[in-house]
């Protein structure tokens, strides 16, 4: 295996934290042109200067020898607002790949089992097929073939699926979570993990949609990385995952009115704005009928706040392999043993009381801290020599 | 009492404050209110799919306003024939009237009936013309603050609708007519208020993920012995 370049890692730290050099390099007293030289490999990094930066953010030093994670970048999937940034991408990027490696390494050392997913490999997908595929599917996680999903979450995890919230550190309580991201996700193929993030939002059916976004793409893509409209093809399966044709045949119709779509999104745990499209992608609603439900949806301010709560699913199983290996409270003595900054596996495996409140809000507020306090310290102490104490906030 | 110029909203709900409606006639309002809640949903659904349908079918009637009537009688004669599909679904009540004759649209619940009529501008209630058998329509008895202490309700109303063109919402309004009038002249009516987009009370409906039966099947959790608190550790 290669070694580790410190200049990747390096990077990789900034896009995890959202810290420009200049941020970087006033608090911890390393120059900002050393921080932009060992980035680019324009000179070699030294112990002191990456102590000093990983004493400042709290962040072992093994963080910088380690290999980053075996994640092609090209091959990661998204699913995210035609809005988002370049560089909000690419923090996702980095924040993705870490939690796979540690993901990674969790699962291997409990032995657990690689998900039994079926995969697409024609060049093109029928409607069809991406029915037949969705139906594989349910049936590799143990579901019944024409029942709701009660837990889409615990069903993955319990198939060998890792699920983890991605936080980012900035992340502005009042902006789309993740900077306009709604999921990313990585499988190698048979035999090797699967992991799907994802960004919290308000709404728990749109979490549920996304996660079966990211299956999709697990499924038709992991070896069709050229597929033409993959994003399409990952909506289509999320919807045959989430409502089986069959069960959709008998539900939806021409004559179906809104307060019928929202009984039946408290069944199926799935948008009303979903099941029209769910509707309409297996012909059983036309065009003019779809858009008549959504002017009516748009009528009702239905179309950013829909009726019909569906509750949040708490992922567990990597809270779960972390706690067994090192406690209930579990951030500190793994962040050194994984190589990482803490507030990634507060992020990825939050504690039980964390997920029954809303997860990503707590995990916020410590990065939110470490953030602004070294936003503190670049006004109030530049160029100052010597590291500052850690700053990450006690464990929980 | 006189015009009340009501700008429905399309989410709106009733607001007796803002509807102007006196503590005198609420019972009444409630009355009615509670008659029509039935349409609400298959009115707003019907002229909603009826104005898209005309758009696919007829764009050019949305290019000025000198189509706007066909336009019109086009979307209603749309809503008059999915209302007829919908029969039996419309909340108790059903089509009554001959459309043929001038596209009448009309609706009963057997003992209410309304006259869905449309108005170009939402503040307006058209007035009765000169035909005897709409004016003898318009002529409710003005509301007592008692109810009827014998029979049924009967009220004869009007359901006025508009179509924002922008957004393409359709919005209805409620008035209870108390005599004729003409053009130019204030609207003799009663009661005056918007139908309420959805009537069916959603907000306890919800679903919650449960994970019950779903537990994680660690394979290395047979081989510990139960109370193994051993906190090892993971390569990085």
């Amino acid at each position: 295996m290669l070694a580790a370049s410190p200049g990747e890692r390096l990077r990789t730290l900034r896009d995890l934290l959202g810290l420009t050099q200049e941020q970087l390099a006033a608090a911890s007293g390393v120059k900002q042109s050393w921080i932009s030289q060992v980035e680019t490999s324009a000179r070699e990094a030294t112990e002191e200067g990456l102590r000093a930066i990983a004493t400042t953010t709290g962040t072992p030093l093994r963080f910088f020898e380690v290999q980053s994670s075996t994640v092609p970048l090209d091959s990661l999937r998204f699913r995210k607002l035609s809005s988002a940034s370049k560089v909000m991408t690419r923090r996702v990027h980095a924040l993705y790949s870490e939690s796979y490696r540690l993901t990674e390494s969790l699962l291997a050392a409990e032995n657990y089992p690689t998900p039994p997913l079926p995969y697409a490999t024609a060049d093109t997908l029928t409607q069809g097929d991406i029915e037949e595929l969705a139906h594989q599917t349910r049936e590799a996680l143990r579901l019944a073939p024409d029942k709701p999903i009660p837990h889409l979450t615990r069903v993955l995890e319990r198939a060998g699926v890792a699920i983890a919230p991605l936080v980012l550190t900035d992340d502005p309580e009042d902006a789309p979570a993740g900077g306009g991201h709604f999921g990313v996700s990585y499988w190698g193929g048979v035999a090797t993990p699967a992991l799907i993030g994802y960004f919290s939002g308000s709404h728990g059916d749109r979490e549920r949609f996304t996660l079966a976004h990211e299956v999709g793409h697990l499924v038709l893509h992991t070896f069709r990385p050229r597929a033409d409209d993959p994003e399409g093809e990952a909506n289509r399966f999320a919807g045959a995952l989430l409502v089986p044709r069959v069960r959709a045949e008998s539900c939806i119709s021409e004559r179906k009115s809104l307060v019928e779509y929202a009984r039946m999104k408290a069944t199926w745990g799935v948008s009303i704005q979903a099941l029209i499209q769910r509707g309409a992608a297996l012909g059983l609603i036309n065009d003019t009928r779809k858009r008549s439900l959504f002017v009516q949806l748009s009528a009702k301010g239905w179309r950013k706040n829909e009726p019909v709560v569906v509750g949040h699913e708490a992922p567990l199983l990597l809270w779960t392999l972390l706690s067994r290996h090192y406690g209930q409270q579990p951030y500190r003595p793994a962040a050194e043993d994984l190589a990482i900054h803490p507030t990634v596996l507060r992020s990825i495996a939050p504690t039980p009381a964390e997920r029954s409140n809303k997860p990503t809000k707590l995990a916020m507020a410590s990065v939110h801290q470490i953030t602004s306090e070294i936003s503190n310290q670049v006004t109030a102490r530049p160029g100052r020599p010597d590291a500052d104490p850690p700053l990450f906030p006690p464990d929980s | 009492m006189g015009r009340c110029c009501v700008a429905p909203s399309p989410t709106s709900h009733l607001n007796f404050r803002r509807d102007n409606i006196t503590s005198m006639v609420k019972g009444h309002v409630e009355r009615v209110r509670s008659a029509l809640l039935g349409l609400c949903e298959p009115l707003h659904d019907a002229f909603t799919w009826a104005e898209q349908l005309r758009r696919e079918r007829l764009p050019e009637l949305s290019k000025g306003p000198a189509y706007r009537w066909h336009a019109t009688h086009t979307v209603r004669a749309l809503a008059h024939y999915r209302l007829c599909q919908m029969s039996g679904e419309i909340g108790g009540w059903k089509l009554s009237g001959n459309h043929s004759q001038n596209g009448a649209l009309w609706l009963t619940d057997g003992s209410y009936r309304a006259r869905i009529l449309h108005t170009l501008d939402e503040c307006d209630v058209p007035p009765p013309g000169t035909n005897r058998a709409r004016r003898a329509f318009y002529r409710n008895p003005l509301l007592l603050d008692e109810m009827p202490l014998f029979g049924e309700a009967n009220d004869k109303l009007l359901i006025l609708w508009n179509i924002n063109p922008m957004s393409l919402v359709v919005s209805f309004r409620v008035v209870r007519t108390i005599g004729n009038w003409t053009w130019g002249t204030p609207a003799k009516t009663d009661l005056d208020f918007p139908l309420p987009q959805t009537a069916e009370e959603l907000a306890d409906l919800a679903f919650e993920p449960s994970d019950e039966d779903l537990g994680l099947e660690l394979p290395s959790e047979e081989e510990e012995g139960e109370g193994d608190n051993d906190v090892g550790g993971i390569p990085g």
